[in-house]
């Protein structure tokens, strides 16, 4: 490993290491710059919501600020939240008491993952085709009547296509379901109808998220493709006579694939903030629906989890990103 | 050949990424397969993330874990007593009658013979005993422990089917109140056998090899994941052994998570559920008209909906110049429009209430005779009136300014309406209500802030709703009794106290009428205490009633028959109550 690598490594752990900790103070302090008593205020809300009416909201705040060393000092508390992060353990949920936070989020997050994940690699890698293929001369009049289509539909929030395509797929033609991950009547086994039935949940959601971004990553791939169109080496792939095919493939694209990937670590925060509101709607199980409820019930320490998850899931990504790109591009290295 | 295998590659990875969430899912244990026809499809009330959390406790009386008012109260638990607040009338189920001392010193709660827990041990007064005792006792996150440690003294089993309650003083509604009501109370009785030795705090009530959780109920808990939990049919239920009652007709009952009204929506279209969480009107009205099956518990609408025994409020701070002028708040009251308030909040779909009085007393409290209704109809409190405004406004010293605005000593009142984003429709009506009235209103932030402010006091009004009176008037009546109040910055120990208004006189006669039962006698010493209580409120106004909350309660009849409704109104609606038991032994499958 050359020197010049081992500095780019070190800065860029220095560089993640410092977002962790920006980010987990930061969550850990804003939570308790609000006004009021998030412990009285998710018991309270408890209370108005019919489930414990006759609770005396004072007492049993007491006593569960005691129990979560809620009643210590702030430097005390930040250490101890630091202490339990690295326990893997993110607190209790005030308003499913005593649910866990992490045992939450890990139910959830698979949902997401599986969800966005499948989300964004379709769209980014079918909107980088054809984004290439458009901007690649003799490009057919389906690709291009296509992407400007594709295009418009970027500029359309996730949530408000969600919608329209629950009206179009579920409510009209009924061909596929309205909402949930699964059947409600189905029983969870691990075998293929389960597995067809969450796939099939799953294309509506999926497609709400990928139709709104393929558009984004064809105009992305277009306008890179259309200055690696005028490179020299384009020229000499072609005046070797490879075939258009690999050309294209190996000559083009992979050369106009590196912006893209870059893009593509930033963009999953969109995604992410994006998809909050199409789980929302498809009542999918993800880190979405449970941070809207979350929200909507103050529920803090689950907001504060869902957040942290988030943020360091996002920092991670574009930590990868950083390592892989030396490999995909020698000149980083330099 | 090359690129055919990236593609392959790349299709399985993302097939694979898709199918993600199966190795995150939790399966349900060995559960068979039954049809849809057979399956009782409902959700929980209210808004709740899309999967369910605390899936493997199942405590009962942990006030933060709403299994009670999500599913046990209509599958595992079983009550005392039931009531049809429709008309008052009292269905006895795991006992048969009770009896209040003359004094109101005690009562004796007669059980029914031949009732049984899950396991075939019987449900004995050992038992009621226990969980009165432990109730009484118990730590404070746990559900009614305040309350059952506030009148509970001791509880005697003399025989295995009589319960003697002693009180700490006259109590005569204790077990109308606590285990007969049906309503949002929650106290199911334990059993002895399992729970005794236990924390109630920290017993997670869940172990499938011991039959856990356990109860009286004619269901058993077959499968608990996050997304969904099943409880199949017992048909040794004691009901049916002893010819009681019929065991109910769904063979299964299917609990799902919804996170959302639009969710719900959808799932009613697609006959992926058959009830459970309510649904805003506009949705009610889309998805009916996608599936004609649905119904509510009006046949017709603006009003379809169903009362759930809350009123929304502007709750006056009494130690806040310069709400603590009784004219000012008259003088509020009638620059409201109720009625149109109504319409343009909730598209005509909620009625009025001049008083938190539910409609379910309309049949017993408010009859076309009855006295309160025609001491809130004399006052005028429905009656929007700026003669009225500007004489009570005068009254409180206040004069209109050069733009129109009521001020004093050259001081523009400067009133903000808050309120919780649950109740937000009203926020801009009343706010252009009042400044229609010369009130310099205007709206507050929509925000978390609400809450705490109301609880320390940290507020001038507030729009809120008042969840009282569903079965007599001192339900809400007792709400304004100064034990509430608290100096401000100290939480009041109830929410629906946030008035801080403190009267002796209206304290005594909260306590008379606390001590004894409620009697719709006019000549009654409940009634003309009721009187005298209403005509100080009528007089100090410490809180404007504004209109009767209806939640659209909607119910598919796709699969399943027997709702309760306007026509037919053996019961509340409401799925969180514990009298919605009854509903699920009343539906009958439509196919």
């Amino acid at each position: 490993m050359s020197s010049d690598l081992a500095s780019y490594l070190a800065k860029r752990i220095t560089q993640l290491f410092l977002v962790i900790f920006i980010a987990v103070s930061v969550n850990f302090i804003i939570p308790r710059l609000l006004p009021g008593d998030p412990v009285a205020t998710a018991l309270a809300r408890l209370q108005t919501s019919g489930s414990g009416q006759t609770m005396d909201i004072q007492a049993v705040s007491d006593a569960y600020r005691a129990r979560y060393g809620l009643d210590q000092p702030l430097w005390n508390q930040y250490l101890n939240y630091w202490a339990d992060l690295f326990r893997l353990d993110l607190g209790v949920s005030f308003a499913n008491f005593p649910e866990k936070v992490t045992v939450m989020i890990a139910n959830a997050l698979p949902w997401s993952v599986g969800l966005l994940a499948t989300a964004t690699l379709l769209s980014f890698f079918i909107g980088s085709f054809l984004g290439g293929r458009l901007a690649w001369p003799g490009a057919g009049r389906g690709i291009r009547a296509l992407v400007p289509g594709l295009m418009v539909l970027s500029a359309i929030p996730f949530y408000l296509l969600a919608i329209i395509m629950v009206y179009i797929f579920a409510v009209e033609l009924r061909w596929l379901p309205p909402a949930g991950g699964v059947e409600t009547t189905r029983i969870m086994r691990l075998d293929w109808a389960t597995a067809q039935d969450i796939l099939r949940h799953a294309v509506l959601p999926c497609l709400s998220i990928a139709i709104g971004n393929i558009g984004f990553w064809a105009l992305g791939m277009r306008s890179q493709m259309v200055s690696v169109l005028g490179e020299d080496y384009i020229t000499f792939a072609e005046a070797k006579g490879l075939s258009p095919g690999r050309v294209f493939f190996w000559y083009g694209i992979r050369n106009a694939f590196l912006p893209q990937i870059t893009a593509l670590a930033l963009n999953l925060g969109a995604v992410v903030s994006g998809a909050v509101l199409v789980e929302v709607i498809f009542n999918y199980p993800g880190l979405g629906s449970l941070l809207y409820v979350a929200i909507r019930g103050q529920d803090y320490f689950v907001i504060q989890g869902v957040v942290l998850v988030l943020i360091v899931t996002l920092a991670v990504m574009l930590f990868i990103v950083d390592l892989i790109y030396p490999l995909l591009d020698p000149r980083i290295r330099r | 050949m090359q690129r055919c295998s990236l593609m392959r590659a790349l299709r399985g990875g993302i097939a694979a990424l898709a199918l993600l969430p199966m190795a995150g899912a939790a399966f349900a244990q060995d559960v068979a397969d039954m049809s849809r026809e057979e399956t009782l499809v409902l959700t929980p009330w209210g808004d709740q993330p899309a999967q369910f959390s605390n899936v493997d406790n199942w405590n009962t009386y942990l006030s933060t874990i709403p299994k009670q008012r999500d599913v046990m109260q209509i599958t595992i638990n079983e009550m005392l007593f039931y009531t049809n607040l429709n008309t008052g009338e009292l269905i006895p189920w795991q006992a048969v009658s009770y009896e209040t001392a003359d004094d109101f010193m005690s009562a004796t709660i007669t059980l029914r013979e031949g009732v049984t827990w899950a396991d075939g041990v019987a449900f004995t007064s050992e038992d009621v005993k226990f969980t009165l005792e432990a109730l009484r006792d118990a730590p404070p996150e746990i559900r009614g422990a305040a309350s059952f440690n506030e009148w509970i003294a001791s509880v005697d089993a003399p025989d295995p089917l009589t319960v003697v309650i002693t009180y700490k003083k006259p109590a005569p509604r204790f077990v109308r109140d606590f285990l007969a009501l049906g309503h949002e109370n929650h106290y199911p009785i334990l059993p002895r056998h399992i729970w005794e030795g236990e924390n109630i705090a920290e017993f997670t009530n869940y172990d499938p090899a011991r039959g856990l959780p356990l109860g009286t109920g004619p269901y058993r808990l077959v499968s608990t994941t996050t997304g969904q939990m099943i409880f199949d049919r017992r048909d040794e239920w004691w009901g049916n052994v002893t010819g009681f009652q019929d065991a109910p007709a769904p063979a299964r009952i299917v609990l799902v998570p919804v996170s959302s009204d639009e969710a719900m929506g959808q799932l009613h279209i697609a006959n992926q559920v058959d009830g459970g969480r309510q649904l805003q009107i506009g949705t009610f009205e889309a998805a009916r008209a996608q599936n004609p099956n649905l119904a509510s518990w009006n046949g017709e609408g603006p009003e379809w909906g169903a009362p759930d025994g809350c009123v929304y409020s502007i709750v006056f701070n009494h130690l806040v110049a310069p709400y603590d002028n009784a004219d000012l708040r008259h003088a509020v009251n009638h620059a409201l429009d109720r009625a149109t308030l109504a319409d343009i909040a909730y598209e005509g779909a909620m009625p009025t209430a001049p008083f938190a009085f539910s409609g379910y007393m309309a049949g017993t409290w408010l009859t076309e005779d009855s006295v309160l209704r025609q001491m809130l109809e004399d006052a005028g409190v429905d009656n929007q009136d700026q003669a009225l405004v500007d004489e009570r406004m005068a009254a409180a010293g206040f004069e209109r300014n050069g733009e129109g605005f009521w001020a004093k000593d050259g001081e523009v009142l400067d009133f903000l309406v808050r309120t919780p984003a649950f109740i937000q429709p009203l926020l801009a009506p009343i706010t252009q209500q009042l400044r229609n009235a010369g009130f310099d209103a205007r709206q507050g932030a929509v925000d978390d802030t609400w809450l705490p402010d109301l609880l320390s006091g940290n507020f001038g009004t507030m729009l809120f709703v008042h969840c009282g009176s569903l079965s007599e008037p001192l339900e809400t009546m007792k709400d304004y009794h100064s034990k509430f109040a608290r100096p401000i910055g100290t939480n009041i120990p109830y929410s629906l106290a946030g008035t801080r208004y403190e009267n002796p006189e209206y304290d005594a006669i909260i306590d008379r009428m606390e001590a004894i039962p409620a009697d719709t006698d006019p000549n009654s010493a409940y009634m003309q205490d009721a009187v005298a209580a209403m005509e100080i409120f009528l007089r100090d106004m410490p809180q404007v009633h504004l209109i009767e909350e209806f939640h659209v309660v909607t119910f598919n009849n796709s699969y399943w028959t027997g709702w309760p409704s306007a026509a037919d109104p053996y019961v509340a609606p409401y799925t969180p109550w514990e009298a919605f038991n009854l509903v699920i032994h009343n539906l009958q499958p439509a196919q």
